[in-house]
């Protein structure tokens, strides 16, 4: 009680200090937060934020990575959107194999998720397994490079001959009309990572009451059911998902190099991660390259609040 | 009505279905045609055609079997022949020889190429073995003038090898290697401690070198490859005869040739009553010997070696490193010996027991023959057994025969003085097993080729082919082969008492044979798997192969002594194998708190002012077995002879460039791609090693000059040491003129063939594009193919072949050469005419574009095809049923024109024809901020010597087996490696004469990209290949001038407008 007293005693007028005196005495006040939360902070400040300021600096400069950067202001911005068709390419690339990609890699979360959320709990258990373990089994993705082989061994390119199919193996995974469908289909494969969890672990916590109240409120289906109370109820899972889905289609550089070589033949899969790739490891243009991460930096802000907007859509 | 549709449906899809097959099945031949060898090349081909000469010869010689079938009922030879080495038949000799004293003894010196022939006279018929008395030549100052020139003789340092005929020819095919293995002894450099090793600054044991050590040893004429265990028995007909010691491989010298038979070998039962009633002793002090101190070895490999995992090695120490154990996986290949000395305190039996360690042939055992004074005592002694333990043993040589429930101690009666105690590496048991697999895997190898020839490489299992009216043969034949492998699988079972994963393998492969020969339908189906089998036939025959052990001690005792339980009598003794729980654990112990304070890096150091030493650090992305080589490597050898501390670092691949970025970054850099080089070179990460890179520029200030002076001259021998490389492999890691590393491995292609099944068609090894135009249809006949490198490096053989250059030459008016690689040259007529042709080999000859050469090559899909040289081991390795079927030659070659078109000719009129391979480079880089400019350089040089190369080569090869091909660039390292004198030629030719490298220049990556996209344009889409290439000029040339620019190198564009003006 006597404490009480004393803190109304000292309480002062926010009016009447700075905002920074202000700031400070609220940190002070609330030291054991601050303190709690330091070891995270730290380490997503050396190793999150200051990369990223770091690299929009550099995008200033023409750092080789070897010798000093030159400031050459806005040069490298200049050069990568009015002088280099290549960059455009991986742009439409990029934006054609996210908008597959991203969207469809979170339907098709959502969709297994809700069908293997109807089965009974031992068998979810082992379904949720077989969709899941793709995407954590690191470079599993490889086994494709057997299925597409251009050999005549390979495996597609053996079956289809031996059925008479063709004659000739063909080189899937080097020939322009056959790339871009395989790597949107190994990426959808590999996809049903985290988000697909997240919406199991979703659906699951819907407070099943809501689903009588409706029924009683004249739900008549289960499309009904979905539209109006799960998705709406799982929202915050649905979010961290768009999210998960649309950062994930724009990293699957790594995948499509693994399949297709870098870079994939005249660049028909060149992606905006595979042109900063070539420029900051083959070409030591690390100031050229920081400029491409700025700008798929924003790219990738921009499509979040672009999903978040679409999203609170939902239910409504 | 549902019914009627479905079956005319189905009949509608059955009809599509037989008009798609009928189009798309590839084309098959009923019976393989074969066309007559082509003669029309005159003189050119009969090279070639001499070698398959050799060949055919071969695949139709007996083996040692069919010639002991042949000839097993004839009498033991009573005569016994001595041939003085010195009276040779002149007339007959091809080989230079030398008669003259070598090692005290009159004898012929023979040369690498050419045979020797003697005459003989053999009174009475029989059968004999005969013993070469050699002695290894180092060198030999052939004229007196004091220095090894070429005109002398000079040995490489591989195994002498020779083949043996009797009457000019081969009685069986094992006779055409006979191995002489070299001699080498340990040799301190400096003051030995009482064990005999030089110590390091901190106390630690220094290896010392070994050295060819050469001394008369006498060998029977036997088995190189261990499968016949007993020295070959030649069956002579009383009256004149010749023998020919005809080349192989290596400089050999022979003293004295004789022809014997002294009986068989006694048996133990035989042995001792020999020896009953001989003096005995009971009571005579234990006589240890340390292994790693033995008299001579056969092999520079074998030589001692650490062990710091066991408190009972003798002797140990966690605080220093002794060299304590000798052996292990160095000594495991057929035919490597050990000699110790031992001095034997009374006449008497004695048990010879040895602490051995045998943890690496899990679940088997290894063998080694022993021989007292070069003579095997009795026949059990021809195949000691040393079981598989995790742990150290200590147990008396045995031949596994049980006694009393426990392995007999076998007993050797020596008498008082000093004896040699010899250990060869043999196969025991396991040879006639080898034997048999062997055999039986040549003939499945054969019976798949010719299923091979019927159906190609992926049989329509849904098609009748007709195997049991087409190849009766070959089906009986498989179901022989499966009963056979049965066989063998059960005896492997009774060898080692249980059934191992070894007879599963056998099995395995004989069940499928079983199935294939008794169910026609399942040949096609099972086809692919018979593949893989035999590969892992091959790998089962690889692994079974080797024998190793690795020795600590030997001890003496005498055989009473022990009273029949030995392991008592040497614990009372104090010998144990392993330690107690205790001492091991005091020994872990300290051990752990040592590398708290040890400082690995100094190990080897020798310095008589204590610390002052240069430190430099070193750093490698090969494997860490690799690096544990280079390890012992630097402290063997280089800390000792320059006294400069390494620390070598093994980092991740993508390191070097962080750290150098951070200043963190190493000395030394080895093995860098030459790409990478360059890069890192034009933005000065890497600084140069040739004094050209240190010229003084206008402005410099004082300290600077006094830098370069200094580097000028630590440099100065830059030149010298360049002439140790092939001239290709310079240009990729200089930059106008100035070097920045030197060249450490080098890759590039060799023309493989399978000469059995060439034979087989009729065909010649193409030496020409045109000769292998000309083959391709025989061989797409039999569903056969060609195989070539695709995009750039098929490429650049063809464009270096015919001429051309990858960038357009540097301009006439540009004295320093720097407008050299700022435009691309593809565009040229040639250029682009090379490009089409390349193309075409894929879309109109149906070259394979994608492939697995290795094993294509070993399956006969692929008999012929261009190829890494480096391959060559795998093939030795993991192909063992093919040793001698195949070779590698010079890559066929462009014909060079005269500008009217006509052939160039010799002047012994053949055409002069470049078979120019492509050559790529790793090199050792100094880097940037590197203080002990001239302890690099030193070490630069020494990695990069012949003798640490060929080291290096020696021991990754032993340590990895066949993936341990190690590519040196130095010439005389890769030439002392073993090759057969046909190999060395070959390779020779192809490396010295027809090798030419791509310089990297700035922006250089970006030519590699567009010439696969254009290769793939016309592959894939059958684009014009021109068309294709043409198209990506311009890119491509604006690729290089912006990378020029940003080094302030003159552009195309800044070049011509200067020019115009």
């Amino acid at each position: 009680m006597s404490e009480k007293t004393e803190t109304a005693k000292r309480a002062v007028n926010r009016k009447d200090m700075t905002k920074w005196q202000w700031t400070l005495r609220e940190m002070k006040n609330n030291k054991t937060a601050y303190f709690l939360m330091a070891p995270f902070y730290i380490i997503f400040f050396t190793f999150t934020v200051l990369p990223v300021i770091l690299s929009i600096f550099f995008s200033f400069t023409d750092f080789n990575m070897l010798e000093a950067p030159n400031l050459i202001w806005f040069d490298n911005y200049i050069r990568l959107f009015l002088d280099d068709d290549i960059f455009l390419l991986a742009v439409k690339n990029t934006l054609v194999f996210a908008s597959i990609t991203g969207p469809g890699s979170y339907l098709l979360s959502l969709v297994l998720a809700w069908f293997i959320n109807e089965l009974p709990p031992k068998i979810r258990a082992i379904m949720t397994l077989i969709f899941y373990a793709p995407s954590i089994s690191g470079n599993v993705y490889l086994v494709w490079t057997y299925i597409f082989s251009a050999d005549a061994h390979g495996l597609l390119n053996g079956t289809m001959m031996n059925l008479g199919l063709i004659s000739t193996p063909i080189a899937f995974l080097k020939d322009t009309d056959y790339i871009m469908p395989i790597v949107i289909l190994v990426a959808l494969w590999t996809s049903l990572g985290t988000s697909f969890l997240t919406f199991i672990a979703g659906f699951q916590v819907v407070d099943r009451s809501l689903y009588e109240a409706a029924a009683v409120d004249g739900v008549k289906n289960r499309w009904q059911e979905l539209w109006f109370i799960t998705l709406p109820y799982m929202r915050p899972q649905m979010l961290f998902g768009a999210v998960m889905a649309i950062t994930q289609s724009f990293g699957f550089g790594a995948v499509i190099t693994g399949l297709v070589g870098f870079p994939s033949p005249d660049y028909c899969a060149h992606t905006i991660m595979h042109h900063l790739e070539d420029y900051g490891n083959t070409r030591f243009e690390m100031g050229y390259a920081s400029t491409i991460a700025v700008v798929l930096f924003f790219l990738m802000v921009g499509s979040n609040v672009l999903v978040r907007k679409v999203l609170g859509k939902v239910g409504k | 009505m549902f019914k009627k549709f479905l079956s005319k449906s189905l009949a509608m899809l059955l009809a599509v279905l037989t008009a798609v097959s009928c189009t798309g099945l590839p084309v098959f031949a009923l019976d393989f045609e074969s066309s007559e060898p082509d003669d029309s090349d005159g003189v050119a081909a009969t090279e070639s055609q001499s070698k398959l000469e050799k060949i055919r010869e071969l695949l139709s010689a007996n083996t040692y079997t069919d010639y002991t079938l042949l000839h097993g009922g004839a009498v033991p030879g009573t005569d016994d022949v001595t041939i003085d080495a010195a009276s040779y038949n002149e007339e007959k000799t091809t080989a230079k020889v030398i008669v003259d004293k070598y090692l005290g003894e009159d004898a012929v010196l023979i040369p690498e190429t050419g045979d020797v022939t003697w005459d003989f006279e053999v009174n009475a018929t029989g059968r004999y073995h005969i013993a070469i008395t050699y002695a290894p030549i180092v060198t030999y100052d052939a004229d007196g003038n004091g220095t090894i020139d070429e005109k002398d003789l000079r040995g490489n340092g591989a195994v002498a090898e020779r083949s043996l005929l009797l009457d000019d020819t081969y009685p069986f095919s094992q006779s055409r290697y006979i191995e002489m293995p070299r001699i080498w002894s340990e040799q301190a450099q400096g003051e030995t401690n009482e064990r005999g090793f030089v110590l390091d600054n901190d106390g630690n044991e220094i290896k010392p070198n070994k050295v060819e050590d050469p001394e008369w040893r006498t060998i029977n004429a036997s088995d190189s490859t261990g499968y016949i265990t007993e020295p070959f028995l030649y069956y002579i007909e009383a009256g004149h005869h010749t023998l020919t010691l005809g080349e192989v491989q290596e400089v050999v010298a022979i003293r004295s040739i004789r022809l014997y038979y002294d009986g068989s070998l006694l048996s133990y039962a035989e042995y001792l009553k020999e020896n009953d009633g001989k003096p005995a002793v009971s009571a005579a002090e234990t006589v240890k010997i340390e292994a790693e101190q033995p008299y001579r070895t056969s092999s520079n490999i074998i030589y001692p070696t650490y062990d710091r995992s066991s408190a009972a090695t003798s002797p140990h120490s966690a605080y220093n490193i002794y060299l304590n154990t000798i052996g292990g996986t160095k000594w495991q290949t057929v035919g490597q010996w050990i000699d110790w000395t031992v001095t034997v305190p009374e006449d008497g039996y004695y048990h010879i027991t040895p602490r051995f360690n045998q943890s690496f042939a899990e679940g088997m055992y290894v063998t080694r023959q022993i021989a007292i004074d070069g003579v095997v005592p009795f026949r059990e002694a021809e195949a000691l057994r040393f079981k598989y333990d995790d742990d150290w043993q200590l147990k008396p040589l045995t031949d596994g025969v049980e006694e009393n429930g426990q392995e007999r101690a076998l007993k050797f009666y020596l008498t008082k003085g000093t004896h040699h105690l010899e250990m060869q590496v043999t196969l025991g048991t396991m040879a006639d097993v080898l034997t048999e697999v062997e055999q039986s895997l040549a003939k499945i190898n054969e019976y798949y080729l010719q299923i091979l020839m019927l159906t190609g490489s992926d049989p329509d299992e849904y098609r009748d082919y007709g195997f049991t009216r087409l190849i009766p043969e070959t089906i009986k034949g498989l179901d022989s082969e499966a009963k056979r492998l049965y066989a063998i699988s059960a005896k492997l079972e009774e060898i080692n008492g249980t059934k191992g994963s070894d007879s599963i393998t056998l099995d395995n492969v004989a069940l499928l044979l079983e199935r294939m020969a008794s169910d026609e339908d399942l040949i096609a189906p099972s086809f692919s798997k018979l593949k893989d089998y035999i590969g892992s036939l091959g790998t089962w025959i690889m692994t079974a192969r080797n024998q190793p052990l690795e020795f600590d001690y030997i001890l003496l005792y005498p055989a009473d002594a022990a009273n029949g339980d030995d392991a008592t009598f040497l614990k009372k003794e104090g010998y144990r194998g392993e330690a107690s729980f205790w001492s091991a654990t005091g020994y872990e112990f300290q051990q752990f708190f040592m590398s708290w304070v040890s400082d690995y890096s100094s190990y080897g150091v020798r310095t008589t002012s204590g610390d002052d030493f240069a430190r430099i650090e070193v750093w490698t992305t090969s494997g860490r077995d690799q690096s544990t080589i280079v390890r012992s490597l630097i402290s063997d050898s280089f800390t000792q002879q320059y006294n400069v501390a390494v620390d070598l670092k093994l980092v991740a691949v993508g390191s070097l460039l962080p750290a150098t970025l951070s200043g963190s970054g190493p000395d030394v850099n080895l093995a860098l791609a030459s790409a990478t080089v360059i890069n890192y070179a034009i933005r000065s990460a890497v600084i140069p090693i040739s004094p050209s890179g240190y010229v003084d520029q206008e402005g410099d200030s004082e300290e600077v000059k006094a830098h370069n002076a200094k580097c000028r001259e630590i440099f100065a021998d830059y030149d010298n040491v360049m002439t140790w490389f092939a001239d290709a492999a310079t240009i990729p890691m200089q930059l106008y003129g100035v070097a920045y590393g030197l060249p450490q491995t080098e890759h590039f292609s060799m023309l493989f063939y399978r000469s059995d099944i060439l034979v087989k068609l009729g065909l010649d090894i193409p030496e020409t594009w045109d000769d292998v135009y000309n083959m391709l249809p025989t061989l797409q006949t039999n569903n056969l193919q060609f195989g070539y490198h695709e995009s750039l490096a098929g490429l650049l053989i063809l464009l270096y072949q015919r001429g051309e250059r990858l960038y357009k030459d540097a301009r006439a008016d540009d004295p320093d050469g720097t407008t050299y690689g700022m435009q691309i040259n593809l565009d040229s007529n040639t250029s682009l005419e090379t490009f089409k042709d390349l193309c075409e080999m894929y879309t109109m000859y149906g070259f394979p574009y994608s492939y697995n050469f290795v094993n294509r090559f070993r399956t006969g899909e692929m008999p012929i095809g261009v190829a890494q040289y480096t391959i060559y081991s795998q093939l030795t390795i993991f192909a063992p049923e093919l040793r001698g079927l195949w070779g590698f030659t010079l890559l066929p070659g462009t014909p060079e024109k005269d500008e009217n078109g006509n052939d160039v000719l010799d002047e012994n009129g053949d055409r002069v024809i470049n078979h120019t391979a492509d050559t790529t480079i790793t090199g050792v880089v100094m880097m940037r901020g590197c203080e002990e400019i001239e302890a690099a350089w030193n070490f630069m040089k020494w990695w990069c010597s012949a003798d640490i190369q060929a080291n290096y080569g020696q021991e990754y090869y032993a340590l990895l087996g066949a993936s341990g091909q190690y590519a040196t660039a130095n010439k005389d390292a890769l030439f002392s490696m073993s090759w057969t004198a046909d190999e060395r030629a070959e390779l020779l030719n192809q490396f010295e004469n027809h090798l030419q490298a791509t310089p990297e220049m700035p922006g250089g990556y970006i030519v590699t990209r567009y010439v696969e996209f254009a290769f793939l344009r016309a592959y894939n889409k059958d684009e014009d290949p021109v068309e294709a290439m043409l198209s990506y000029i311009d890119t491509i040339n604006a690729e290089l001038s912006r990378k020029r620019s940003e080094f302030g190198l003159v552009t195309l564009e800044e070049y011509e407008a200067s020019h115009d003006a």
